[in-house]
């Protein structure tokens, strides 16, 4: 017991490491993947091609001035991107990283994680009522809306893989996946799934909850320095979490051929990732009510229809 | 009759004579200087003829101690443009208004009002469009020297 | 004459169950600093309320304590975007007022250069509007053509923004063979390049679905508002300065006016899209009829023009302007008006927001392309 909870702590360590590092890795990533699709070469000053840019990023945001609006709700103004960022750390722990590499196995792990991956909407709903600004209120509802319409789909998506696996555990989905990875027996599934997970982490082309263009920063308008920053780590350590998802339901989690474990999950998170990134560099933002309408008309029959056929085929 | 082009039509129906002028030499086909009374029957035939409104503006003549209060009208398809002057006295300027004819013309007329200080009766919105709202100097006269 | 002060923009009688929200002066989504007061209830917009005036610079007094040639850099500072087609209406307006005769060699010049530089601000607007709407990249990918073209004009013109080449009477200064011959290896080389504007924004689904059925304009509402420019075109009616009371040239030249029927942005979008190939159309035609000859017919050095009024229209890249010059003799004018196209392009947003989305609106704003230096002078 002794022994166990001593590597959970180790492993909490590495969690906590590892979400820093992606936020790291991502946001020069994201930075460069944008140059590159725009014809320019994105970050190139500080380090050798701009690898040190998040840490200047970083210094910058962290000497900002902590702006409070006067009327806005203290408490909640302050506690929003807290409540966006601590249930990561959670929500990071049942993830398999290879057959060994694991924080904690849970048998619940994949219900864990997409019950906490609500709190991030959650924290986006506090600073939009704590900022006592109608563009952040905006932001505030638009992101509610959203996850209502796509946490339904994407239960059912999870649910027709435990149904295919039989069980809620991460491990034991990936191990399953010995032989052929589930999107070859899931496709359409698999497009759900990667749509599901784009709007959860309020990624374009669904990003209205910041939507730049109309209202002014969304939920995030009246947050500058850390406040932000937290935000933003919130939303790329979920887009890594998601992805980390992702790659264990459906791409066969650590399993390939002569590389380790871990260097095959990290592969195919960050493919997933990369093409996230893709995603917003290309198309321009939905409207609100069209995304809805798409959620409730088209995604949620489309699951439905295919959890009752693998159920239909999975009982012959 | 059948050499009659919409503007010449559309003044026949307020019985206006049609003064041609020089085109080339001043852009203008037409230039009828009129009485305020005679602007808004003349509106609402040019409205009905495929009229457009290109612009409701104003002259200081603080010489002769009157505002021309100048419209511009042009035609979508045949290129026809006509320039209508009224005098108005310069102590006690009151224009009927064509807004509610030609809708565009709402901002047109709240910009003249504003820059020199002419009204127009029935316009459906007169606050002021550019200058700040409690702004009650009209700086395009002749006699606006600066706000001090 | 004191009218009494009205308390012009107050939020109140908005109800309880809607809000006020205020399109401020600061925000990524108007183009420039244009205020608007939206009444909304939860997304949907109730009434829309444009303030204006807060790029006011009273050009039309400046115009009147300036002489004619000194007026020429302010003109073009009003449509920083299209600034040569205003340079053009000024100097167009200055020579039919004082009679000055202008050679065929300078008239095909200022063609090209008017043509390039519709072409560059409909770059920037395609670039703005997909901004509006949330896709980041096209912007950056029409600015580095955009460049190329700003190079062009910097050879001759000096400036790479608010132009003022063209002078009373032609040119300042004749251009070469070389610049010709580069301005026709950029035509070839954007043409290869505009299938690649078409892939990545024209054929996109989600593009349709944001502009398609979008703030349509009937062509009713248009001769009451005096809309001019692509967003008259986008409705249907077919009205070009360009073919209506042709300058400068202009009947000359073999070109088509792009008219969509739907007039939707989608519609607009079209509209804009065609005329930029329509332009290099005209320039390439400009290019391949250019007389030998002087550029500058002999101009007196101080200009007094005779008594007298003129109205001049240009087709700016914006719509129609027209600039109606009051003279009573003398070195500087009486009084100036410059009809700029944004002003009645924007008096229909307030009846177009109405009962819209938040999002739609901005996108109708997008679609109508204002400049608001110019709606404000």
């Amino acid at each position: 017991m002794n022994i166990s909870l001593l590597s959970v702590f180790g492993y909490l360590v590495g969690i906590a490491a590892l979400v820093g590092l992606n936020a790291v890795i991502l946001v020069w990533l994201e930075r460069k993947v944008a140059g590159h699709m725009q014809f320019r070469l994105g970050p190139m000053e500080v380090g050798p091609h701009g690898i040190l840019q998040t840490l200047a990023d970083g210094i910058k945001l962290v000497s900002k001035q902590l702006v409070i609006p006067d009327e806005a709700d203290k408490p909640l103004f302050l506690l929003a991107p807290i409540v966006s960022l601590v249930p990561i750390f959670a929500a990071m722990v049942p993830l398999p990283f290879s057959e060994t590499v694991q924080a904690w196995e849970l048998n619940i792990g994949l219900l864990l994680i997409i019950a906490l991956g609500l709190l991030n909407t959650l924290g986006i709903l506090l600073a939009g009522w704590g900022s006592n600004n109608k563009y952040a209120l905006l932001g505030g509802a638009r992101a509610v809306a959203q996850i209502l319409a796509y946490k339904i789909p994407l239960l059912i998506c999870v649910m027709t893989i435990i149904m295919m696996t039989g069980s809620f555990s991460l491990r034991d989905i990936a191990i399953a996946q010995k032989d052929t990875w589930n999107v070859l027996y899931q496709p359409i599934l698999f497009i759900v799934y990667i749509i599901t997970v784009t709007l959860e982490t309020n990624r374009s082309p669904f990003d209205f909850s910041e939507a730049e263009s109309e209202l002014v920063a969304g939920f995030h308008t009246e947050y500058s320095g850390m406040g932000f920053s937290l935000f933003f780590l919130a939303e790329y350590s979920y887009m890594f979490i998601a992805a980390g998802l992702a790659t264990v339901l459906f791409l066969g989690g650590w399993h390939g051929p002569w590389l380790p474990g871990v260097a095959w999950t990290l592969i195919k998170i960050y493919s997933i990732i990369f093409l996230m990134m893709w995603f917003r560099w290309t198309f321009p933002r939905v409207r609100i009510d069209q995304m809805l309408s798409f959620g409730w008309k088209i995604l949620l029959p489309l699951s439905l229809i295919n959890f009752i056929i693998t159920a239909g085929v999975l009982a012959l | 009759m059948a050499t009659t082009n919409p503007l010449q039509r559309a003044l026949d129906k307020v019985g206006i004579e049609y003064q041609p002028t020089e085109f080339p030499n001043s852009g203008l086909h037409c230039s009828l200087v009129l009485e305020k009374e005679q602007i808004q029957p003349l509106a609402r035939a040019l409205a009905r003829g495929g009229f457009f409104i290109e612009t409701v503006t104003a002259v200081d003549k603080i010489k002769d101690k009157v505002f021309e209060c100048i419209y511009l009208f042009n035609h979508y398809e045949e290129s026809l443009r006509l320039l209508i002057r009224v005098s108005l006295p310069r102590n006690r300027a009151v224009q009927p208004s064509i807004g509610k004819i030609f809708p565009g013309a709402v901002w047109h007329e709240r910009e003249t009002t504003e820059m020199f200080g002419i009204q127009f009766d029935g316009c459906p919105d007169s606050r002021n469009l550019l200058l700040p709202e409690d702004a009650d100097f009209h700086p395009l006269c002749k006699d606006f020297s600066g706000v001090s | 004459m004191n009218r009494p002060i009205q308390p012009t923009y107050t939020l109140d009688k908005v109800g309880e169950e809607n809000f006020a929200l205020n399109l401020g002066p600061q925000h990524p989504g108007t183009h420039g600093v244009l205020r608007v007061i939206l009444h909304m209830d939860g997304e949907y917009i109730l009434k829309a309320d444009p303030v204006l005036g807060y790029g006011h610079r009273m050009q039309e007094k400046i115009a009147e304590n300036m002489t004619y040639p000194q007026t020429l850099p302010y003109v073009s500072r009003m449509d920083y975007l299209g600034a040569l087609s205003y340079n053009l209406a000024w100097v167009l307006a200055v020579e039919k007022l004082c009679q000055f005769e202008v050679p065929e060699r300078a008239e095909v010049i200022r063609v090209i250069a008017t043509e390039l530089n519709r072409i560059s601000s409909h770059l920037l607007w395609w670039g703005a509007f997909l901004l509006d709407l949330g896709g980041f990249t096209p912007f950056l990918q029409a600015l580095t053509d955009r460049e190329r073209i700003l190079d062009i004009l910097e050879e001759i013109t000096g400036s790479r923004l608010t132009y003022c080449y063209f002078r009373f009477g032609g040119l300042p200064s004749d251009v070469d063979e070389e610049w010709l011959t580069r301005v026709l290896d950029f035509i070839k080389e954007f043409r290869t390049r505009l299938p690649r504007y078409h892939d990545l924004v024209t054929g996109n689904v989600i593009f349709h679905h944001r502009s398609k059925d979008v703030g349509v304009i009937l062509p009713f509402d248009a001769a009451g508002y005096g809309l001019s420019g692509p967003i008259l075109r986008g409705s249907g009616i077919d009205f070009d300065v360009r073919k209506h009371e042709p300058y400068s040239g202009y009947d000359r030249y073999d070109f088509e006016v792009p008219v969509d029927q739907n007039g939707d942005c989608l519609g607009r979008y079209n509209v804009r899209m065609a005329e930029i190939e329509q332009s290099l159309r005209i320039i390439e035609q400009a290019i391949g009829s250019i007389p030998e000859g002087p550029v500058r017919s002999k101009v007196p050095k101080l200009i007094k023009a005779p008594e007298g009024e003129v109205a001049v229209a240009v087709e700016t890249p914006r719509g129609q302007l027209v600039i109606y010059i009051v003279s009573e003799g003398g070195k500087k004018p009486y009084r100036v008006k410059y009809r700029v196209p944004s002003f009645a392009n924007l008096s229909i947003f307030a009846k177009m927001a109405r009962g819209q989305l938040l999002a739609d609106a901005l996108a109708i704003l997008g679609s109508l392309d204002m400049v608001i230096p110019e709606v404000d002078r």
